[in-house]
Formats: C-alpha cells, sequence, structure tokens
C-alpha cells in the first residue's frame, strides 16, 4: 500500500524532478512496490516470460494469464535522448532531462528517466532502479528512475545483418531463473 | 500484378490555413483532384478517407460532397502508411470490379492561430495516471522524442552521426527551392542543420518535419480508363504493407529495422522491380532518420550504411538518387503519406518544373507511421507495365 507514513521511505535521487503520477486500477500494484522500493514487472504464467508492468498479454505465447514478478534492480541501457525544452508544461521544472530505454532483468524494456542529466552515456551501459517521490506541490506516487552504475567500458560499432543485431557491446540478457527474480504469481501483491 | 492508375491529384489550400474544417479541405481536394482527372463528383463511385491530427474528417465527407451512391466507402488508418494503404485498398477495389473511381484523401487542420506548431503535438497534457502517465512524467511525450531514441541506437550501434542526417535535410532543402509550394525554400547548409536547436539530442530542429492545415486527395481508376484521362495516367506496378510493430523485449530490433523491409520487398516483388531499377523516390520523412532506416530497409545500402550513402549529396538535386523532390515534409509541407505520394505524381507527371528529375520512370513511394511501425510502399510509373 502506498500510505503517506510510507513516502519518504525510498531513495533520495539528487537533482531529479518527476511530476506526479497517480495510480489507476492496472497500475496499483506496481506502485504499491515501488513504494517499497521494489521493480514489480508482469510474467506469463504459461511460458515464464518476463513482461513489462503494462503488459496485457504475453509477447512470446500470447498467454493473458499473468502473474505478478519481482525483479532486482540491475538495467541495462538500450538507448536515450536528452531534452533541453519542456515538450509539454507539465515537465517545465524537469528540463534538461534524459530520458531512455532501459532493460530490465529478464528482458523487458521500460522508458525511464536516466539520472544524474550530465551522466556519461553509452548503449550497454550498467544502470540499477532507484524510486524517488513523484510531484513537489501534489505529492504522487514513487516512481523508478535509473542511474549509471559503470563508469567504464566500451562500446563496439558493428555493421551487420539486421537479423543478427543483438551484440555489438557488452551485454547479457537476463534470464529467469531460481532465486531472482521473484515470482509472485498470485499477484496480490505482497 | 494491378491494372490500375492515379489519374488525378488535387490539394487545398496548405500552410497556415485557418476558418476551414478538416473536412472542408478535403472536399476542396477531391474536387480539385477530380477536375485535375477531367471527371466529377457524378463519375466517383468510391471514396477512401484518412484523417490526421485533428481527427475531424470521416465518412462524412460523403454526405458532404452530396454522394449518395457509392460501391466503396471507409475511412482508413494506419497512421503515416495510410495513404500507400488506401491506393492498395483503390486498387484492389477497381481490379476486383468492387467500384470504377476511387478516391482517397487525407485532410488535417492541426494549426491554430497564434500558436506554435509544436503545440499541435501533446501540448495539452494534464493528468498523469497509470503506466501512459508514468510515461509522460519520466519525459517520453511525443514522437520527437522516440525517434530521437530510435536515432540514437542506430548512431550507437553504426556509428551514424548527426552531419549525416544533416545532409538529408540539406539535400531536402535543395529540392524545396524548385516548389513553389514548399514551406521552406530558404537554402540550407550543414552548419545551419548543427547549429539548429536540439528537439530531443540527437534530433536538431532541422530534423523534424513541418506541422501543415490542408488536405491531398488522389483519384484512381483501372489502367484501361486511365488511357482516356485529361493529364497523364501514373499506372500502380506494385504495393504493399508490414506493420512492425514496437517490441518492448531484449532482442527487439525496434528503432533499427523497420516494416519497409517487408512492405519494400512486397511492392518490388509485384513490381518486377530491385532497387537499382528505382530512379526517383519519395520517401516519408517525419524526421531525417526516417528517410535514412527506409533506405536501408528497402535494400538501396546495407543496414548500418544509410549515414555514409546519404552524405555524399547522392539524394540532392543532381545527385544520383533523387530523393524527396518536392522538400518532403521537412521542408514542402507535412500532408503525412499524401506529400511523397503527390510529388510522386508530380514527378511521375513531369509536372515538376524546376525541380523536375530526367528520368521519372520508376518511382518509389514510402509511408511510415506510428513509430518507425506501420509501413507501406508503391511503386509507380508513367508507363503502363507490361507483363
Amino acid at each position: 500500500m502506498s500510505e503517506s507514513s510510507e513516502r519518504g521511505a525510498h531513495d533520495e535521487v539528487a537533482g531529479a524532478t518527476i511530476p506526479a503520477v497517480t495510480r489507476d486500477d492496472a497500475s496499483e500494484a506496481f506502485f504499491d512496490a515501488a513504494a517499497r522500493g521494489r521493480l514489480s514487472l508482469r510474467c506469463c504464467l504459461r511460458c515464464q516470460t518476463i513482461l513489462t508492468p503494462s503488459a496485457r498479454s504475453c509477447t512470446a505465447c500470447h498467454g493473458d494469464a499473468l502473474g505478478e514478478c519481482l525483479v532486482g534492480g540491475g538495467a541495462t541501457l538500450i538507448s536515450w535522448v536528452v531534452v533541453y525544452d519542456p515538450p509539454t508544461p507539465v515537465l517545465a521544472d524537469c528540463v534538461p532531462y534524459v530520458v531512455g530505454i532501459v532493460e530490465v532483468e529478464g528482458g523487458p524494456w521500460m522508458v525511464a528517466r536516466i539520472v544524474p542529466a550530465d551522466a556519461t552515456l553509452y548503449v550497454g551501459a550498467d544502470l540499477e532502479v532507484r524510486f524517488m517521490d513523484s510531484g513537489s506541490k501534489e505529492p504522487g506516487e514513487a516512481v523508478p528512475v535509473f542511474v549509471v552504475t559503470s563508469t567504464t567500458g566500451t562500446r563496439e560499432l558493428v555493421h551487420g545483418e539486421p537479423d543478427s543485431f543483438v551484440g555489438g557491446y557488452s551485454r547479457q540478457p537476463r534470464r529467469l531463473d531460481a532465486g531472482s527474480p521473484e515470482l509472485n504469481v498470485g499477484g496480490d501483491g505482497l | 500484378m494491378t491494372e490500375s492508375a492515379i489519374v488525378g491529384l488535387g490539394m487545398s489550400e496548405l500552410g497556415r490555413v485557418y476558418g476551414k474544417s478538416a473536412t472542408g479541405l478535403a472536399a476542396d481536394a477531391i474536387r480539385a483532384a477530380l477536375a485535375d482527372a477531367g471527371l466529377t463528383l457524378d463519375d466517383m463511385d468510391g471514396l477512401l478517407v484518412s484523417h490526421g491530427l485533428a481527427n475531424d474528417v470521416s465518412v462524412h465527407l460523403a454526405s458532404v460532397l452530396g454522394l449518395h451512391d457509392l460501391a466503396v466507402l471507409a475511412q482508413v488508418n494506419a497512421y503515416g502508411a495510410t495513404a500507400g494503404v488506401m491506393i492498395a485498398m483503390a486498387a484492389q477495389a477497381i481490379d476486383s470490379g468492387a467500384a470504377s473511381v476511387v478516391a482517397c484523401v487525407f485532410a488535417d487542420a492541426p494549426l491554430r492561430p497564434r500558436t506554435r506548431s509544436g503545440a499541435a503535438y501533446g501540448g495539452g497534457i494534464r493528468q498523469l495516471r497509470g503506466f501512459a502517465g508514468l510515461q509522460t512524467a519520466a519525459g517520453v511525450t511525443n514522437p520527437n522524442i522516440w525517434y530521437a531514441l530510435a536515432a540514437r541506437r542506430h548512431m550507437q550501434r553504426y556509428g551514424t552521426t548527426s552531419e549525416q542526417l544533416g545532409a538529408i535535410a540539406v539535400a531536402q532543402r535543395g529540392w524545396a527551392a524548385g516548389n513553389p509550394l514548399a514551406t521552406m525554400r530558404t537554402p540550407l547548409t550543414l552548419a545551419d542543420h548543427q547549429r539548429s536547436r536540439w528537439i530531443a539530442e540527437p534530433l536538431h530542429l532541422l530534423d523534424c518535419c513541418l506541422v501543415t492545415n490542408g488536405a491531398i486527395a488522389v483519384v484512381v481508376t483501372s489502367a484501361q480508363s486511365a488511357a482516356l484521362a485529361r493529364r497523364p495516367p501514373v499506372h500502380v506496378w506494385g504495393y504493399g504493407q508490414a506493420h512492425a510493430l514496437r517490441q518492448m523485449h531484449a532482442d527487439s530490433s525496434w528503432g533499427l529495422v523497420t516494416g519497409a523491409v517487408g512492405a519494400g520487398r512486397q511492392a518490388m516483388s509485384m513490381a518486377g522491380i530491385s532497387p537499382s531499377d528505382v530512379t526517383v523516390c519519395q520517401l516519408y520523412d517525419c524526421y531525417t532518420y526516417t528517410v535514412l532506416v527506409t533506405l536501408e530497409d528497402y535494400g538501396f545500402c546495407a543496414k548500418g550504411e544509410g549515414g555514409s550513402f546519404v552524405a555524399d549529396g547522392r539524394l540532392a538535386p543532381g545527385g544520383a538518387l533523387p530523393c524527396n523532390t518536392g522538400g518532403g515534409q521537412l521542408s514542402g509541407y507535412y500532408m503525412w503519406g499524401m506529400t511523397p505520394l503527390a510529388e510522386a505524381v508530380i514527378q511521375a507527371r513531369r509536372d515538376g518544373g524546376q525541380r523536375q528529375v530526367p528520368n521519372p520512370e520508376i518511382v518509389l513511394v514510402s509511408g511510415n507511421g506510428g513509430i518507425l511501425e506501420h509501413h507501406s510502399t508503391l511503386v509507380l510509373s508513367p508507363h503502363r507495365r507490361t507483363a
């Protein structure tokens, strides 16, 4: 639950401002977990593929029976942009910001803020999740942001065939295995 | 094999045109396209309607035009791929005998007086709720940012540079100089491109298309009827579509490979051509990057080599592969898939005036929608295809 007593229990993320986000029915489990500092994804109960938090069916087997899945906080950077002018007034207090696509444990991609905004980035950089309060005047839910944990590493450019895309930079796709991440097939949010 | 041809092209006023709804603009474009074809509303028995951002044109357009006996009538939406999809649907209706004269129209009027173009997209976001709200709060609010994410992937993977994207913008501005309908005709240098402000780094302002109010319509009929048309017909040799929806999962090639692979293969196979036969390209250019990745996916160069392929002026006036010869959506006007399609018709008919290419024999036209997800391809020619 996201009680006010729990607010502030998660990380302080310096320099990042995120406008207030509120929950709806579909995002309840995600924001409950976020308030506890955990990343809650979906998992296909048939083929165990780990899916994005907003998934409604499995991208691998098309099954529609999904459970909740708590994963660790490690992630890999897939792409990012730097935004200097607010694209919409609600982001006026956030610029400049970096937003990226990150690949979290188990393989799903999420769109998330990358902090700090002046970090040196490259595709394949190692990231780790942090949770921060969204909103300032009107408080919102705790939301995930990602910080860069590897400050070294090389990126290799590859001229290959379109079908052989993955690779070219150091990246290990993470698969579901015993112990990590935690599966919560009951979907009751702990 | 299709035996259909485009026989009419009509445009409303384009640009910062106010005081008319998209429906009103669509009606203007259809009347102009029919007049161009030497036909009247009485000759028309099919209508396909495509809306844009403002979403205020629909099948209701038929009653606005006073049409009460149509064989084919539908609203079509595959985003930026819609124009090519409409032409395919019209060709299929004509080849099957379902209809004989089909008008296809796109209309949009998202611009408002005294408001910036950018405000047409996502300016009114207020409530940030659920997962969609989380994405907006994180900072991904509009197509600029999604396309920038795609371009960055390509840059990191293949070493593509902002200057190479800039070469596309410069080439197209060069073509726009010869197009009286183009919005931006002042010559552009690579330095201008590099100096233009960041919209979403790595995309500069001059990597992004315009926003335009207006409507464009084309009229499609059988190749046989087209022989009797008032103006030179433009024959449909091939069409294709493919929808490569964004997979948000490990190993996804989103941003690097698009539906142009499948759509291009279909259309070129149907037309019996390969990329080396193409004499002029009209490629959907909501962003410079879209042109680059589409050229790769069609097979004009290998995957990853689009940057060097476009960097040497190949696409510019005088280059080996004329591309977006009216300035495209970057410098000409933003009528979604009708921008490349209209310019294809103009070139195939040799109506290009100052910007006319010498050999518009095989024209390749692309449509791209969503975030590099929906794709359509057309192969057009001034010549009737010999089987």
